[in-house]
């Protein structure tokens, strides 16, 4: 008996002991280990922001963009960092970004993780970033890595927004200059790459504030002001001219006036236009120029073309392909809009576009698909080329582009 | 829900085998293999050992440890906690129900410091298990333990009437053969997501 | 105690009677542990702090403790001195907690730490089961790290980390999976036979606490291991 109680009595004892140095050790390292835990679980953060004390992690609303991960507050009320997984169209992985935007409403810093991709835009371009606000105002996608750069930047947009909409950070305010480019890919759409971002160059602005032309030649942009504030007029290859506000509704302006201060594109290429026109329609073809089309999408010459008894329409159109590189279609329609010869004058696929293996190995059954196809009975199935995206998406955009030109054509007739 | 306890019971039978990939119980799997009954019964006696301590660590930490801070108190509670339970059923066994005492008691003492136990527990713990899912876990590696066991047995029995070079005699050719009994657990790896994707 | 028999407490542990090698025990975290070097010696180091510790604790207390509670007194010890280990690990050498896992916590129940509290601790004076603890730790870090060296040279080509020139192109990257663990453990353990020309017939159970109960199941009721009587 008496040898059991002692049993439990050291037992107990050095349970006791050994509980006592237990939680005195714990008081010591448990402060630790709780900050190591909080600075391995922040460590990405504070690459984008170095001054930061600490992080609290921020609930998602329900209706943010699945682009967003994570969202967190800097604990000083420097602001907040956002972490972002994006799909770009080149990768099979997502692309992972850290961004920082301060209390001000700018980005302080932004970082790529975990993205290898053979055509990155490199360390510079995420760094354009930096200082902007949520306007993202004078930011261009990279060229050459459109795909990669759009991904990025509509991720970082969408960290704004959830932001903005949460009332964290104050909306930027949008620069004339970014509201113009926003609106051109609407009230010009032929200047529209496949991502729907307006490729032009700044011209000489010939007495007006500003002039753009679009790259692939299907017209003009010209922002001027009168009394209702900034306006922006749009010329097509034609000559016809339409003028918007900055909201894109569109006013009366000078179109009249801008469109007679630049020289009419559809006159400066009429040489090469119809020298195509004829290897779409035929050399015995009689071509009649098109003087007036109201459509603004990317053609750059029209044609009605009369071969014995028949009349037919011929259309230049100018869409971006791959790399934004311009590919050059002729398009034929009967008077009905029925597609009667599609013609590539330039190669479809650009060589570069060789990246992942595409189907498109019989060129003449792919145009020839075409033919006999209308407005209503054309889908965006008999043009899709697995594996050339970017073709795909230009031939869908030249034929879009000859519809609406040829529906324009009949209105003004 | 039923789907995920199920790939949990699978995968720690067969890709996270305890014995065979993360190397845990090795003592008993290299001691008591070498009769196929023998494994099998302490095989057993591991199962109904862990799933016995799950059943007590579980809500040990999730409405003791936790609730007042003690996380520290881990380790040595779920050992106390295993000790003292293999002792009760080690009574209770002998008391009670004494044919089953004759087929598992033997092996109970060896279970008290037998790592695949002690791991399981924590392990449940650290993997943020519920209490169904650390159950089914349990029950999952003893069930690994078990096969690992039988399987080795089986290997052992023809490795005795085999001649190995004689350094390699004993435990050396027992590990070689363990390996290669491993690498038939290897090429589980991948399998259950694949499975339930 | 002369000097000489001090120094034999300690160096034993190192080769004579290496607890990996020779006595083989302890060889969960011997597999487990050992697919780096880093982590093989954080694992050695832990242990040998903890089985240091234990020793001279159990050892101090050897007249105190009753012989029919010893192996629960024994264990709440050695769980309190793994406790610290982690707790010290988890909060300033937070990298190697996480390498080693579960295993850090599961040093509980190695058998060479309950088997050294077993065997010496319990029957010699503190300075002498201190230096069998230094020894059997230092000797268990050695296993880890040779074990570790072969495993992560040629599994890994590379060495702590550091690549090696050559290997690190032509490696066998399954010496580094479990397979590979349980080969390179036999390989190891068939050359120590070897040179000693002992077959290493048994697994070594007289090292664990549960020894005595396994009766005929545990193969190995041979002769226990000479004692250094206090």
């Amino acid at each position: 008996m008496k040898s059991n109680v002692k049993s439990v009595v050291v037992l107990t004892a050095i349970c006791v002991v050994v509980a006592t140095l237990l939680s005195v050790t714990n008081f010591f390292t448990a402060p630790v280990i709780e900050s190591n835990k909080a600075s391995a679980a922040y460590d990405s953060l504070y690459v984008v922001m170095a001054d930061a004390q600490g992080f609290e992690d921020v609930e998602l609303p329900a209706d943010a963009p699945e682009t967003v991960t994570g969202l967190y507050k800097e604990t000083s009320g420097l602001g907040y960092v956002a972490t972002l997984s994006t799909t770009s169209q080149y990768s099979s992985d997502n692309m992972s970004i850290t961004v920082a935007i301060g209390a001000d409403g700018t980005i302080v810093g932004v970082t790529i993780t975990g993205y290898y991709e053979s055509k990155d835009f490199g360390p510079d371009y995420p760094q354009t970033y930096v200082g902007a606000d949520s306007a993202l105002n004078g930011i261009d996608t990279f060229a050459g890595v459109t795909y990669s750069s759009t991904a990025f930047k509509e991720a970082i947009q969408d960290a704004f927004s959830v932001l903005v909409s949460s009332g964290a950070v104050a909306e930027g305010q949008k620069s004339e200059d970014q509201m113009v480019k926003d609106i051109l890919p609407v009230i010009l759409p032929g200047c529209a790459d496949a991502l729907g971002a307006a490729q032009v160059s700044e011209i000489d602005p010939a007495g007006y504030t500003a002039a753009y032309v679009a790259n692939n030649n299907c017209g003009y942009a010209i922002v001027t002001s009168n009394d209702a504030g900034t306006i922006v007029c749009v010329i097509n290859a034609f000559g016809d001219a339409k003028c918007y506000d900055l909201e894109g509704n569109e006013v009366e302006g000078p179109a009249d006036e801008v469109a007679a201060a630049f020289p009419s594109i559809a006159e400066a290429f009429a040489q090469r236009n119809l020298e195509n026109a004829k290897k779409a329609v035929g050399d015995d073809a009689v071509l009649t120029p098109i003087e007036s089309a109201p459509s603004f999408d990317a053609v750059s010459g029209a044609y009605e073309a009369t071969v014995g008894d028949d009349t037919y329409y011929v259309f230049n159109t100018d869409v971006f392909g791959f790399n934004n590189t311009v590919l050059q279609m002729a398009i034929v329609l009967d008077t009905e809009g029925s597609v009667v010869t599609y013609k590539p004058i330039t190669e479809l696929i650009v060589q570069e576009e060789y990246y992942k293996d595409h189907q498109l190995t019989d060129k003449s059954a792919y145009v020839n698909q075409f033919v006999g196809v209308n407005e209503a009975t054309y889908s965006d199935d008999i043009t899709m080329v697995a594996g050339a995206t970017c073709t795909a998406t230009a031939v869908s955009d030249s034929i879009h582009a000859a519809f609406d030109a040829f529906k324009a054509v009949k209105e003004a007739q | 829900m039923l789907k995920s306890l199920l790939v949990i019971l699978m995968s720690s039978v067969l890709v996270n085998n305890y014995v065979l990939s993360k190397f845990l119980g090795i003592c008993p799997f290299l001691g008591v293999s070498k009769k196929t009954d023998q494994a099998v019964g302490m095989g057993l006696s591991v199962i109904f050992v862990m799933l016995l301590a799950t059943l007590a660590t579980w809500p040990i930490q999730t409405f003791l440890l936790d609730p007042l801070g003690l996380g520290y108190l881990q380790t040595i509670v779920f050992i106390l906690v295993i000790a003292a339970l293999v002792q009760l059923l080690e009574m209770v066994l002998k008391k009670y129900i004494p044919a089953l005492y004759q087929s598992l008691g033997v092996y109970l003492p060896l279970i008290t410091t037998n790592c695949a136990v002690l791991g399981v527990t924590i392990n449940n713990i650290s993997d943020g298990y519920g209490f169904v899912e650390s159950m089914v876990s349990s029950l999952g590696c003893g069930l690994g333990f078990l096969l690992a066991m039988w399987l080795f047995a089986g290997v052992r029995g023809r490795i005795e009437n085999s001649n190995p070079p004689k350094a390699f005699q004993g435990v050396p050719i027992a590990l070689i053969s363990a390996s290669i009994v491993s690498i038939s657990f290897y090429g589980f790896a991948g399998i259950i997501e694949k499975l339930f994707a | 105690m002369n000097k000489t028999s001090k120094s034999s407490i300690f160096l034993k542990g190192l080769i004579k009677e290496n607890p990996v090698l020779v006595l083989i025990l302890g060889t969960c975290p011997t597999l487990a542990t050992t697919t780096s070097v880093i982590s093989a010696v954080a694992m050695g180091l832990a242990a040998t702090a903890v089985l240091l510790c234990s020793n001279m604790v159990i050892s101090a207390l050897r007249n105190i403790i009753p012989d029919k509670v010893r192996i629960p007194c024994y264990i709440v010890v050695i769980a309190g001195f793994v406790s610290v280990v982690q707790m010290l690990m988890q909060a300033y050498l937070p990298d190697l907690y996480d390498m080693l896992g579960v295993y850090l916590a599961l040093i509980v129940v190695n058998c060479i730490i309950l088997g050294r509290a077993e065997m010496f601790a319990r029957k010699n004076n503190v300075i002498d089961s201190a230096l069998d603890g230094l020894g059997m730790g230092i000797g268990f870090t050695i296993a880890l790290l040779l074990m570790a060296t072969f495993r992560e040279v040629l599994g890994n080509g590379t060495f702590a980390g550091y690549s090696i020139p050559v290997l690190s192109e032509y490696n066998v990257p399954i010496l580094t999976a479990s397979p590979g663990g349980f080969f390179a453990f036999g390989c190891i353990i068939a050359l120590v036979a070897a040179i000693t020309n002992k077959p290493k017939n048994k697994i070594g159970c007289e090292g664990c606490a549960a020894a005595e109960t396994c009766g005929g199941i545990c193969p190995s009721n041979e002769k226990k291991e000479d004692e250094v009587n206090a």
